[in-house]
């Protein structure tokens, strides 16, 4: 049973999943807008995320969007053959404005004091699973076993805590 | 801005809807597609999305930050303490010692499974036999003759690979699951996609019908990215070594090294073999005689001399039927057909003069 919240084990397929999957495909999404692109560009990610060694691989926020950037890049020069000249360079632009952006990493910081207390406003349930889910990456089957709960009740929980914290994102 | 009843709110319900699902691996089959049409349904699901994805991403960016470190020994705790009522329960309800055997019981299982697991399920298939397999995730296999495939399926991954002859996979998606296909120095990844996986003659085969692989040096799938790899501004500093096909490419590599082609191909062609139709097309007689051995039943063909071995040939033949082919490749070339012992031997003929080096038989 884990006691303290640092964790170093080396992240599982599932957990990097459910890391990154969402915020990959948006990434993807604001830069190409045809959905099965970005579906295709956040799978390349995962795969070559999955084809290298768990162990020993750098699972850091900096570096996934790093990868998914050039993957970006690497498709406007493909497609620079293709498709008109403008089109990519533009693409070429925008890959390189990625979430590395500092500007970006700052407003972060700013928001993550507005999420913690936007996550202190919700009920001590809901609060509870969502923090296990997404920051201790436990499974929400364990969540549903341990609040003697089903897993669409901890479901439901996660829902309404991310709603809540996605509205406050949304105002700032 | 957050009145009751704002379609605004409705839009990031759903988004956070998609969201968890994404997170949680489970958004597979039909799901795609309605999570497409709601993004194109209006501008303004695309732009709640984003949002939600912001949020979601927003707390990885600093998990060890002091106000989120609090709230997560906080929900530790109380999850610590909620466990552990559980296994307190008033001694009449026997639950505990239940639980227990339960417990141990499925642990018994699992140790079964997980043995079970590190055991490679071997598919096998004879001279001139052909076989189609379903594997447990949908995914289906069509193995030519003399061929073999071993497949390991984990928690999180697909291992499967192609010891000899050649299989064509056609993958059920599942994106928190990778497919993968070794082949002598080559590794195929894949999710949802189909596409066929050759040995032949010290080469590695591999053809795209649908969807789209990577193509990886074993190495480069096995180790650690190389340093090099991380720093550099492209993901592809490995690029002359890891290839993407798309439908209709062949890719063709040595079994042991590094140095790759890329060409395009026939697709209906190429699968013929599973109607028990051979085409070649500028191929190696070599290489040809491989394939149809697959299908040789007491008389294996051979290559006997370098000048047969040279001959590039042309044309579609029937599986199994290698008398057609010695009188198709006789017929055409300066070559004869030797007996010995088992085996049919193409030896070039001695005295007459070469007419072509390649030509076309059907």
């Amino acid at each position: 049973m884990p006691s303290r919240p640092a964790t170093p084990a080396p992240p599982s397929f599932e957990q990097l999943n459910r890391r990154f999957r969402p915020a990959l495909m948006a990434f993807f999404l604001r830069r190409l807008g045809h959905h099965a692109e970005a579906e295709d560009l956040t799978q390349e990610v995962f795969v070559r995320l999955a084809s290298v060694d768990t162990g020993r691989m750098d699972s850091s926020e900096a570096y996934i969007f790093r990868m998914a950037a050039n993957l970006l890049r690497d498709r406007s020069r493909r497609e620079k053959v293709r498709f008109d000249y403008r089109a990519s360079a533009q693409a070429d632009e925008q890959a390189s404005f990625d979430l590395l952006d500092p500007s970006r990493v700052a407003a972060g910081r700013q928001s993550l004091e507005g999420l913690a207390s936007a996550l202190r406003e919700l009920p001590e349930d809901t609060r509870t699973m969502f923090v296990l889910y997404r920051l201790e990456h436990l499974d929400r089957r364990d969540i549903a076993a341990a609040f003697e709960t089903s897993p669409s009740t901890v479901d439901r929980h996660l829902a309404r805590a991310m709603v809540h914290l996605a509205r406050r994102m949304g105002d700032a | 801005m957050n009145q009751p009843n704002d379609p605004t709110d409705d839009r990031i319900d759903a988004a956070s809807d998609w969201c968890l699902q994404l997170a949680d691996g489970r958004l597979q089959g039909d799901a795609h597609a309605r999570f497409q049409a709601w993004l194109d349904e209006d501008p303004r699901n695309r732009a709640a999305f984003d949002t939600v994805a912001r949020t979601w991403q927003a707390l990885d960016a600093s998990p060890t930050a002091p106000s989120l470190i609090a709230m997560r020994e906080e929900a530790l705790s109380h999850y610590a303490r909620r466990q552990s009522r559980r296994w307190q329960r008033p001694a009449g309800l026997r639950r505990p010692l239940w639980a227990a055997a339960a417990a141990c019981f499925l642990l018994a299982v699992a140790g079964v499974g997980l043995w079970f697991n590190l055991q490679p399920e071997i598919y096998r298939t004879g001279v001139g036999e052909r076989q189609l397999v379903r594997l447990d995730d949908g995914s289906q296999l069509s193995l030519d003759a003399d061929t073999q495939v071993e497949v390991r399926y984990s928690r999180d991954r697909r291992q499967l690979a192609l010891r000899q002859g050649r299989a064509r996979f056609q993958v059920a998606r599942d994106p928190l699951r990778p497919f993968s296909v070794t082949a002598g120095s080559r590794t195929v990844v894949a999710t949802g996609t189909e596409f066929s996986v050759e040995v032949l003659s010290a080469q590695v085969h591999v053809i795209l019908y649908e969807g789209s692989v990577e193509v990886l040096s074993r190495d480069a799938a096995i180790a650690p990215a190389p340093p090099a790899f991380k720093a550099s501004q492209s993901i592809n500093a490995d690029g002359a070594r890891d290839l993407r096909l798309v439908p209709g490419q062949e890719l063709v590599a040595g079994l042991a090294s590094d140095g790759a082609r890329v060409r395009a191909v026939d697709a209906v062609r190429t699968r013929g073999w599973e109607s028990g139709q051979l085409t070649f097309n500028d191929e190696p007689l070599g290489d040809a005689i491989e394939r149809m051995n697959r299908y040789a039943g007491s008389h294996a063909l051979a290559i006997g001399d370098a000048a047969s071995a040279s001959l590039r040939i042309s044309g579609t033949f029937t599986a199994g039927d290698n008398e057609a082919f010695i009188e198709g490749i006789t017929g055409i070339f300066p070559v004869a057909v030797r007996e010995e012992g088992a085996r049919y031997v193409f030896v070039q003929l001695p005295d007459r003069p070469t007419p072509h080096d390649t030509a076309t038989v059907q």
